[in-house]
């Protein structure tokens, strides 16, 4: 096996290879092409003189000179200004590709950069990024540039070097980061910590299990991060006495994590938005216990099918846990009609509730169409318990009449307030 | 109270009175009728208020003027959203009729008409130019783009070659 990683052999200038009719390249030739080329070049000058330049800058001096030996004036070279060149790209399908990068040297220098802001990789084309960002000479090229990785399209094609290598290589200017299905283990994970400018990271697509602890040791150096979505895969944790970044505004539960993670983490007062998604172990029990404890805070809360150990009505309790919500997910599986109760969703007395987006979805199986009545809905703001509800979202599986009068009457109050029912 | 009328001067000389609110759609003349004029609830007051305000636009001719007050005149009545919000979503929509079939106009027009739109401050007009410009050059090669727009290659082949390479990755999005 010949030894790929061996530097290549550079032979001097004087070592030529002889190949039958091809001239050798006399040194005193290419000196007489760029005086030539020069020449050439400095007889035309592509832009506007003086009185016509105005505020641009012209090396007038230069070009007075030049004048004077007969240089010729072609004004207006581009039929439209840069600027203008640069927005109509802009408005293109693709405006980084390859082919904008070409046109000339102008362009590739504005656009290369934002070409790698947020480079679009896909199985097809993931190895050959990772080609050119692992060669030895592009190590410090590309450091300050990709601010956005996701790797969220990258199926079998990852290797977990290679997404390792990539977060080394970019650790310095990277702030948002979606991981692939595959290939998050152990040594992306500990290349994570190098990344100290992360402000979103987004695990919800792994599947491997992921140590809880070496995520956390992970995110600790990263004081900055906002966003974080757990995998989806098992986790293993023991311990719960875990730092929690104190930005982090909106968090993704996920996965299997148990209902003592729920009860004795300390979830930091700055979360915001919490979602719940694909978690087996988790009882009702545990997230109303953790809501007690955060609710106050939340202003979006999204729970979603399947959480196996929920029961019929575990959820009905969220609106006494979370007075401020703005935004609620939620699934018929998981709450009755004593959610619109008037004793589960007493009016506030400081301010209006501010719920104005409430979403009900449902897995479709027999019988859960029946669990709420629109009236039940329809009565809690007739009774201005939901004063600020514009926005009705609700599952075409709920299986309601939209004929019916109680439909029709639940669509008129809202649209009396300015909102409307909508079908998803 | 009557309004007071609004001469716009191209280039060349000509005079196109229109009204206010055709010309206010180009921001730079209604950012410039603003300082001229009082608001319209004092305007009572003015002294001269017979006068039309003339405007002048040196960077327009006539030909190209008289397609930009058609496309003033046609939105008159209509609010363009703020263009600071949704900056990406306005430019994956795609054009509207009316725009299209306005634009199909020769190509030195077309550019002299966002040249001018560029100048006049009108977004959506600049927008829409843009995004015909943009379908026309939908999927060309380098050098085809290059004569779009008249630009002269100033890359050596072996430049070329190295960021062919380099940027492969990026080729077929």
């Amino acid at each position: 096996m010949a030894n790929k990683s061996r530097p290549k052999k550079t032979r001097g200038q004087l070592y030529k290879k002889y190949v039958y009719g091809v001239k050798d390249n006399d040194p005193v030739d290419v000196e007489t092409e760029t005086t030539l080329q020069q020449e050439v070049f400095s007889e035309v000058w592509n832009g506007y003189v003086w009185p016509r330049s105005q505020f641009q800058k012209v090396d007038v001096l230069k070009v007075s000179v030049a004048l004077g030996r007969g240089m010729v004036v072609q004004e207006d070279r581009m039929k439209l200004p840069f600027e203008l060149i640069l927005l109509i790209l802009e408005h293109t399908e693709h405006p980084y590709c390859l082919n904008h990068l070409l046109i000339s040297r102008a362009f590739y220098y504005v656009l290369m950069p934002k070409l790698y802001y947020y480079p679009r990789l896909k199985s097809s084309n993931f190895a050959q990024f990772v080609d050119l960002i692992s060669q030895h000479q592009n190590k410090k090229r590309f450091e300050g540039l990709v601010k956005i990785l996701d790797l969220s399209q990258i199926i079998q094609s990852g290797k977990n070097s290679y997404v390792s290598k990539l977060l080394r290589r970019f650790s310095g200017s990277l702030e948002v980061f979606i991981a692939s299905q595959a290939s998050f283990g152990l040594s992306p994970l500990i290349s994570l910590r190098l990344c100290h400018n992360l402000k979103i990271l987004d695990l919800r697509l792994v599947s491997e299990t992921v140590n809880l602890k070496e995520l956390f040791n992970s995110i600790k150096s990263a004081p900055l991060l906002e966003q974080l979505s757990f995998p989806r895969s098992s986790i293993s944790c023991e311990d719960y006495d875990m730092e929690w970044p104190s930005k982090l505004w909106y968090l993704r539960l996920q996965g299997g994590i148990s209902n003592k993670f729920l009860t004795e983490s300390r979830f930091p007062a700055s979360i915001t938005s919490l979602e719940f998604a694909h978690c087996p172990n988790i009882t009702g029990e545990a997230i109303n216990e953790m809501l007690m404890h955060i609710g106050y805070n939340l202003r979006r809360l999204s729970i979603f099918y399947p959480m196996p150990k929920l029961k019929s009505n575990s959820l009905d309790t969220v609106f006494l846990y979370c007075p401020n919500l703005v935004y609620l997910y939620i699934n018929i599986e998981y709450f009755s009609k004593d959610l619109f109760h008037d004793e589960l969703l007493p009016p506030l007395e400081e301010y209006p509730r501010p719920l104005r987006t409430l979403c009900i979805d449902s897995s479709g199986l027999l019988g859960q169409g029946s669990k709420i009545h629109p009236d039940d809905l329809t009565i809690a703001l007739w009774e201005e318990r939901l004063p600020c509800l514009t926005s009705l979202k609700v599952s075409m599986m709920l299986g309601w009449n939209y004929d019916s009068d109680s439909v029709q009457d639940l669509v008129n109050e809202l649209e009396d307030r300015g909102g409307a029912l909508y079908k998803m | 109270m009557t309004e007071r009328k609004i001469i716009i001067i191209t280039s060349d000389g000509d005079k196109f009175p229109v009204e206010r609110k055709v010309a206010e759609k180009s921001i730079l003349i209604k950012n410039m009728l603003k300082n001229l004029l009082p608001a319209e609830d004092e305007e009572e007051d003015d002294e001269d208020e017979d006068e039309p305000i003339e405007v002048p636009t040196q960077n327009v001719r006539s030909a190209v003027m008289k397609n930009i007050l058609e496309w003033c005149d046609h939105y008159k009545d209509y609010n363009f959203p703020d263009d600071e919000q949704d900056d990406d979503s306005k430019k994956s929509a795609p054009i509207d009729a009316w725009d299209k079939n306005f634009l199909n106009v020769d190509q030195e027009m077309l550019y002299e008409i966002i040249l001018a739109a560029n100048y006049l401050n009108i977004k959506p007009l600049l927008n829409a130019g843009c995004k015909v410009v943009a379908e026309m050059i939908r999927g060309k090669s380098p050098e085809e783009i290059r004569k779009t727009f008249n630009i002269v290659n100033d890359f050596t082949p072996e430049e070329e070659a190295a960021i062919r390479r380099e940027n492969e990755w990026a080729e077929d999005r």
